[in-house]
């Protein structure tokens, strides 16, 4: 009896490291993006544990505004996590400077610069922003493994995010997928060779009405059909202008058939008679 | 279901009586919404998004003597109105916002803006956010003062990124102009606004998960009670509330809670926005009236579903989590949260997406049980688990290769994951999956037939 509960006793360390890595597994298929990494370091020269990681001029500037917007507190500093992290992807995305682009809406805002959706967060970098928060180095690698959209390897020089959800699905994204597969020579989830592209298939990006859509970096482009999806990837691998948003022509979220409201001016300021309120 | 349509039956005796009485105010869905009453003005860009336009199209219009009215009036004003949440669960806003504390002087209170929008269909706030920012700055400040809160965060998607940019640029002019900050306005209360970027996790528009991930943690909910009114961001009393509730409330405020319940059907006022995508020829986001047939939405702002009218096959009312509803309830439902409800599926965030009869639907809804599948944050088993296991039988009924019984399996199996977990994402994946079961069993048991039919022959 005794030397079988030894034995077990062996045995349980290395089922419960079984069970561990399985937990693994799935957690990678359920919560968190396959490709940005899993929820494993894996060391390398460009990533590694042993690089230290300083925040440029340009993103102290951020920082120093970021951390006003919360409590001066642990707790509210703990906060900035998540803001750092994108600080971190913006000051690394070197892609974004050289894509040359086009807002077809005159009313439309230029992006000034990277908002991080070409960068990437080294580990180094995590410590970075756990030194300068307080917080231990296992809060922020929480954060960064729970979403998707902290790169934590690096990603090709444009990462073609591709919305497949239901919406766009039945307005042809996965034609839209082949299409990309083909033309570039990778698979979803793959980095081409030349260091490029990256494609993955994303969840719902918030652009239904102009499906099927796709993000690259910051950019959406809406609106694809095979025909105009190749001449978009064209056109950033040769440097040249692209548009931004939909790609047939739409503006913004109105119909292709024209609009069915809003064909007045809109009227002016009005208010009614408040002073009925107050007395109540 | 017999007591269910017995009180149906006097509650409509009832309302009937009460018709003369409250004349005052249309009660029913007659069509023909203006451009003059129309909320969101800006929604196609026609004129810049920022201040200056903004105050052209009455925003910021005496919003100092609107908010001197004080938290009292401004929430019997929104509960004159009938406004319901738009964010999907439909919950009267001025009841929501009157459960925050009253004499509460030792924390500071918040509000926090729920600009997640990750429900597949919807495409509304971002409309908002990105052509008409200040009215959400302007709502920020006006329901802020409402649930007497000093500050307000605004946690809108990752993936957003110009539309972060142009929220960001409005706040800024707005401190600029005195709007917000110090002195809000010249009212002598001080009121900030926040933006929060999230890195693309569905579960933090759940407002728990929103809460912790703004505390800078994973965004997985917590379990209630405690109440966010009670305890919510940082331990302090927080209330969580959609873009599109937050940007109404100025307009509701100055053209009157009974304006804004004029429109739509009783206890389903006023004007949404719904955003048509699918198989539309025209598809768009609309601000239209509550309350508004589905076949005249379609027709009147869509030009009609691809194919003709009998070409349609099902829509999804409200965003992914509402069950799918089949043509012929399609011929007569009205959008709003009533009778959509009635019909077993629900108006969640006004979000459709139409399906003509080139779809699989099959396909479509196992499409949506793998998005359940990845965005589960792994917290309760039933979810973590079951919407894993619902996707694989799914992904096989798409193919037929199953057996019969196993479409009962799948709804045992939603049935078991639906309330037994700490959010409604559980729910919210079981819903589709039993909406398909309910609708369109008979074409589930044809490919299965189909399959067993040819394996057996060959």
């Amino acid at each position: 009896m005794l030397r079988r509960l030894a034995h077990s006793a062996v045995r349980l360390p290395a089922l419960a490291q079984q069970r561990t890595t399985l937990q693994w597994v799935a957690g990678i298929r359920t919560t968190s993006a396959r490709l940005a990494g899993g929820f494993i370091h894996v060391e390398s020269p460009e990533n590694s544990v042993h690089d230290t990681f300083t925040f440029d001029a340009e993103s102290e500037k951020e920082i120093a505004f970021t951390l006003a917007k919360y409590p001066d507190t642990k707790q509210g500093k703990q906060s900035a996590i998540m803001p750092l992290l994108w600080i971190v992807q913006q000051q690394l995305d070197k892609a974004h400077a050289t894509i040359k682009y086009k807002q077809a809406d005159e009313n439309a805002t230029p992006f000034p610069k990277s908002q991080g959706g070409g960068g990437w967060v080294p580990l180094a970098a995590m410590h970075a922003i756990a030194d300068r928060l307080g917080c231990s180095h296992m809060d922020v690698y929480e954060v960064a493994t729970f979403f998707t959209m902290y790169n934590r390897n690096k990603l090709g020089k444009f990462h073609i995010q591709l919305c497949a959800t239901t919406p766009c699905m039945v307005c042809g994204a996965y034609d839209i997928m082949h299409t990309i597969e083909s033309h570039l020579g990778i698979h979803v989830g793959e980095t081409s060779k030349c260091g490029t592209w990256t494609l993955t298939e994303v969840e719902c990006l918030g652009a239904c009405v102009n499906a099927p859509m796709i993000q690259i970096n910051d950019m959406f482009f809406e609106d694809l059909t095979p025909e105009n999806t190749v001449k978009l990837l064209d056109d950033l691998a040769a440097g040249r202008e692209v548009v931004v948003g939909p790609q047939n022509g739409r503006k913004h979220s109105l119909g292709p058939m024209g609009r069915t409201s809003l064909t007045e001016p809109p009227s002016g300021p009005y208010c009614r008679d408040l002073s009925s309120l107050k007395s109540s | 279901m017999l007591a269910l349509n017995l009180k149906g039956g006097l509650r409509a005796v009832r309302m009937r009586a009460a018709a003369p009485l409250a004349c005052m105010h249309r009660r029913t869905y007659t069509g023909g919404l203006t451009d003059k009453d129309r909320i969101f003005t800006n929604l196609y860009n026609d004129t810049s998004p920022y201040l200056t336009d903004a105050r052209k199209r009455g925003d910021w219009y005496m919003t100092k003597e609107i908010v001197l009215l004080g938290p009292e009036v401004i929430i019997s004003e929104i509960k004159a109105s009938g406004l319901r949440g738009r964010g999907g669960a439909g919950f009267p806003s001025g009841l929501k916002w009157s459960f925050m504390p009253k004499n509460n002087k030792e924390t500071p209170q918040y509000l926090v803006v729920n600009a997640d929008e990750s429900e597949p269909g919807t495409c509304k706030d971002r409309e908002i956010m990105r052509h008409d920012p200040h009215k959400l700055v302007e709502g920020c400040l006006i329901a802020g003062v409402a649930m007497r809160a000093s500050a307000a965060y605004i946690y809108i998607r990752g993936e957003f990124v110009y539309e972060a940019m142009i929220m960001e640029r409005a706040i800024k002019e707005a401190y600029d102009a005195g709007l917000i900050g110090k002195n809000a306005c010249g009212t002598g209360i001080d009121f900030d606004v926040a933006l929060h970027r999230g890195g693309g996790a569905y579960i933090c528009g759940e407002e728990t998960g929103l809460i912790e991930s703004l505390e800078g943690k994973p965004g997985k909910p917590r379990l209630k009670p405690p109440f966010p009114a009670n305890a919510g961001l940082y331990g302090c009393p927080t209330t969580v509330a959609n873009v599109e509730t937050v940007s109404v409330a100025p307009t509701i405020m100055r053209r009157g809670g009974d304006w804004f319940a004029g429109f739509g059907r009783k206890n389903n006022s006023g004007t949404k926005l719904f955003c048509i995508s699918g198989h539309v020829n025209n598809p768009i986001t609309v601000e239209e009236e509550m309350s508004i047939p589905m076949k005249e939405l379609l027709e009147k702002h869509c030009k009609g579903v691809i194919g003709g009218w009998d070409n349609l096959l099902a829509v999804i009312p409200g965003g992914s989590s509402v069950p799918v509803l089949t043509k012929d309830h399609c011929d007569e439902a009205l959008m709003d949260f009533d009778d959509l409800k009635s019909r077993r599926s629900g108006l969640g965030t006004a979000a459709v997406t139409v399906f003509n009869k080139s779809t699989d639907i099959v396909a479509a809804i196992a499409r949506l049980s793998k998005f359940y599948e990845h965005e589960s944050c792994g917290q309760c088993t039933p979810c973590r688990e079951g919407t894993g296991w619902m996707r694989k039988i799914m992904d096989r009924l798409v193919t037929g290769d199953a057996e019969l019984k196993e479409i009962d399996m799948l709804e045992e199996l939603s049935y078991q994951i639906e309330g037994h977990t700490i959010c409604a994402l559980g729910d919210a994946a079981a819903w589709p999956v039993q909406g398909l079961i309910r609708a369109f069993r008979p074409e589930i048991e044809l490919r299965i037939m189909k399959k067993q039919q040819g394996k057996s022959y060959s």
